[in-house]
């Protein structure tokens, strides 16, 4: 039997159709909520080292830190640290979402930075206080930075909840793990192949969501320097 | 539970034979640098090739991309079963995912090499080799070497995740440890990964300072952002 | 910004609410029961199979783990209760918690097991089937006279071994005791799976730790050798539960599943579960259905 003889049978078990897309349901919850906690812790981090110096460097030194632990030790060492239990898939969220916030704190810097001055000073010129300062202007000019940011999160979680499996927790990992065990190609091809659709199609969203997100870009140049 | 840690790395055991800290550590440290230098002897000359001429550009990173979202897992899974020996299929996988980073940064650090600097230099005078060599190369070394750190931290990472398909390397202790719930070796396994990670890293780091000439650092921290994009 | 806003309120609220993994971290205490298994595929069989009979008892909530480690994960998840119930094996359940137990046949050692097994946990019925621990050597080896144990004993300080990573631990010096055997390597492979099937199959170890049950044997020409002191205990299967996260009657279903196993018939299913490649599902299914146990 050749190996698309044996993908067809595989994919011919409704049982089997039923476990790929609830493993596949999985993986895209486990990947994505640590993408939006990520986000807005990045953004929270990100204004505070924007406003003080020596927060900034603080954050950029802790950032690099935390994206250089290589993920199976993250992911085994969470358990202990946050006193979850050892199968709760918790343990992935948190691992995710630190690496996401990592990710993502500098290019938040790097956005803010890059708002011009003479933009803000406009904005504080018709009254806006901080708060709405930040929320009205300087955020939304930061979308198109923090997009290409989020967009490569996006993709290094969805790969990396696959090696959630080795901890016991669901997704496509396991659809890996299990053709590994009875030396069958079909499951981890499926999976490798639902991965690789899923952050297209994921990283197709998120650029219609960042085009949604600044209409002004589409609009043509204005004029206004902005970075 | 850090009592039991510092017990693990005092029981000199821990230290000696095929299980110990410096064999393992070794061999980790052995196929990650095998991979990377395979990967850079396939990057360099393609990324080079590729940004001096400029053709090609947008497929090798779109590929570059797609490899990038390649699960580590199902890849080595995939790759054992079909070599069937746990070293060749795991530095195979290896070299696939170290490839894109380096590909990456040795496009865009010449990419990002300014063309009136360069046309200056064919100016005075120089052949195309000698402003690959002299202007181009020194210039994009922040980025390349950036690519070649990216994929490094990739290497450590995955060489320990293949401890599944029975690698050697650090990542025994992770998975071993955690099958029987030896948390101290887990622990210590994830501490050592980390921080053979975070001196790799700082390698690269002082690399860079050796290496990337003082005009071009200067000139890269003046412009970072604030580049004004059209 | 009030796309922004728009954009961030729907994202929390489609990323919040939908938690298909509500409830696969919990269990026991509202009445769902959640079944483990090992990383040995046959667990994950059985696992499907008393999920199975249990629905068929008119249990709700039942759900199926994906597998994960060994024994020492399994029983720290049912001790927290994000586990109900696991298939186990008799002989290395009672080896884990009294570890110098000396029963060896399927009666005593279920005896001892059911007087040792600590407040918390309790056993249902054991099965007649039995998956037990083989060291298993390549036809050559065999064929130049080592069939036994014993006649291992003799050679192993030449031989480098492959098994799981706590197999040092549990039998490295009961091996010695009993055999005088100390391998020249131990190398941790993995469970009875494909890395140390492998490295059998290309001679990176002479000898292995593989499962009676377990189709690889056969199919790669391996040599099984024949335990003459026993030194492996008897493993039957038998359902480990969290004291209080079953009812009587879904007990009871699980030990009519556990009647109707034998060997033979484990066997067979580890053959439709590793050579044919069908889902563990529709195997469960299957077995349920021609055991009669369907309702």
């Amino acid at each position: 039997m050749n190996f698309f003889d044996e993908l067809g049978r595989y994919l011919g078990s409704g049982n089997n159709r039923e476990q790929i897309l609830g493993d596949l349901g999985d993986h895209i919850y486990l990947a994505l909520l640590p993408l939006v906690i990520g986000i807005v812790l990045a953004i929270a981090a990100g204004w505070f080292g924007h406003r003080w110096q020596p927060a900034r460097s603080v954050l950029m030194v802790l950032a690099n830190l935390l994206y250089t632990i290589p993920s199976l030790a993250l992911f085994v060492v969470i358990p202990g640290l946050i006193g979850s239990k050892i199968l709760d898939s918790v343990n992935v969220v948190v691992a995710l979402t630190i690496y996401t916030t990592a990710l993502l704190v500098r290019p938040v810097l790097d956005a803010l930075d890059a708002v011009a001055p003479s933009v803000i000073a406009a904005a504080t010129a018709i009254g806006y206080k901080p708060v709405r300062k930040f929320f009205a202007v300087e955020l939304p000019l930061s979308v198109p930075v923090l997009a290409a940011g989020v967009r490569v999160a996006s993709v290094s979680n969805i790969s990396l909840v696959s090696v959630g499996a080795l901890i016991g927790t669901g997704g496509l990992g396991v659809l890996f793990t299990d053709g590994f065990q009875r030396e069958y190609f079909s499951p981890i091809v499926v999976g490798i192949a639902a991965t690789l659709v899923l952050a297209l199609v994921v990283d197709l969203v998120l650029v219609g969501i960042r085009n949604l997100l600044t209409p002004w870009e589409r609009a043509g140049n204005t004029g206004v320097a902005v970075a | 539970m850090i009592t039991d840690l510092f017990h693990w790395f005092g029981d000199p055991a821990h230290w000696s034979g095929p299980d110990g800290i410096p064999q393992r550590l070794l061999e980790h440290l052995g196929y990650t640098v095998l991979a990377l230098v395979i990967a850079l002897v396939i990057a360099v000359p393609l990324g080079l090739f590729v940004g001096h001429t400029g053709r090609g550009g947008v497929a090798l990173v779109s590929v570059g991309n797609a490899i990038r979202a390649l699960p580590t897992l199902g890849l080595v899974t995939f790759l054992f079963l079909l070599f069937t020996e746990s070293v060749t299929s795991t530095i195979i996988g290896l070299v696939v995912l170290a490839v894109p980073p380096i590909l990456a940064g040795t496009y865009a650090g010449l990419q990002a090499t300014d063309h009136g600097v360069v046309d200056a230099a064919e100016g005075v005078g120089m052949t195309g080799w000698q402003r690959l060599w002299k202007v181009e190369v020194p210039i994009s070394l922040p980025l390349v070497l950036g690519g070649i750190r990216n994929a490094v931290l990739q290497l450590v990472a995955t060489a320990a995740v293949a401890a599944y398909v029975g690698l050697g390397g650090l990542g025994r202790f992770l998975l071993d440890g955690l099958a029987i719930l030896d948390y101290s070796e887990v622990i210590a396994g994830a501490l050592l990964t980390t921080l053979l990670a975070i001196v790799l890293d700082v390698l690269f780091a002082l690399l860079n300072r050796a290496l990337v000439p003082k005009g071009v650092r200067l000139a890269t921290a003046a412009a970072t952002g604030k580049k004004v994009t059209a | 910004m009030k796309r922004l806003a728009l954009f961030a309120a729907v994202a929390f609220l489609v990323v919040g609410c939908g938690n298909p993994l509500a409830g696969g971290g919990e269990g026991g205490s509202n009445g769902d029961i959640i079944i483990g298994a090992s990383d040995v595929g046959e667990s994950l069989l059985l696992a499907q199979i008393y999920a199975g009979a249990l629905k068929n008892a008119g249990a709700e909530n039942v759900t199926v783990r994906p597998p994960v480690g060994s024994r020492e994960v399994v029983v720290k998840a049912l001790q927290d209760k994000s586990l109900s119930v696991v298939p186990d094996y008799s002989g290395n359940l009672l080896r884990y918690f009294d570890k110098d137990t000396q029963a060896t046949t399927p009666q005593d050692v279920y005896t001892q097991l059911r007087q040792k097994i600590p407040a918390g946990f309790e056993v249902l019925d054991q099965a007649p089937a039995e998956d037990k621990d083989l060291l298993v050597v390549g036809k050559q080896l065999a064929d130049s006279g080592v069939k036994t144990f014993s006649d291992l004993g003799r050679r192993c300080g030449d031989l480098v071994f492959g098994g799981p990573g706590q197999w040092s631990s549990r039998w490295k010096d009961k091996i010695k005791t009993l055999y005088g055997c100390e391998f020249k390597e131990i190398r941790t492979t993995d469970t009875g799976g494909p890395v140390t099937v492998a490295a059998l199959k290309s001679g990176d170890v002479q000898v292995a730790d593989l499962f009676s049950t377990s189709s690889t044997i056969a199919a790669n020409g391996f040599v099984p050798l024949t335990d003459d002191k026993n030194m492996f205990p008897a493993q039957n299967i038998v359902p480990l539960v969290a004291k209080g996260t079953l009812s009587e009657q879904e007990a009871a279903a699980l030990n009519r599943v556990s009647a109707a196993l034998t060997t033979d018939q484990l066997t067979q299913l580890n053959v439709e579960f590793t050579e044919e490649k069908r889902n563990p599902l529709d195997i469960a299914e299957d077995f349920l259905a021609r055991n009669n146990l369907k309702s």
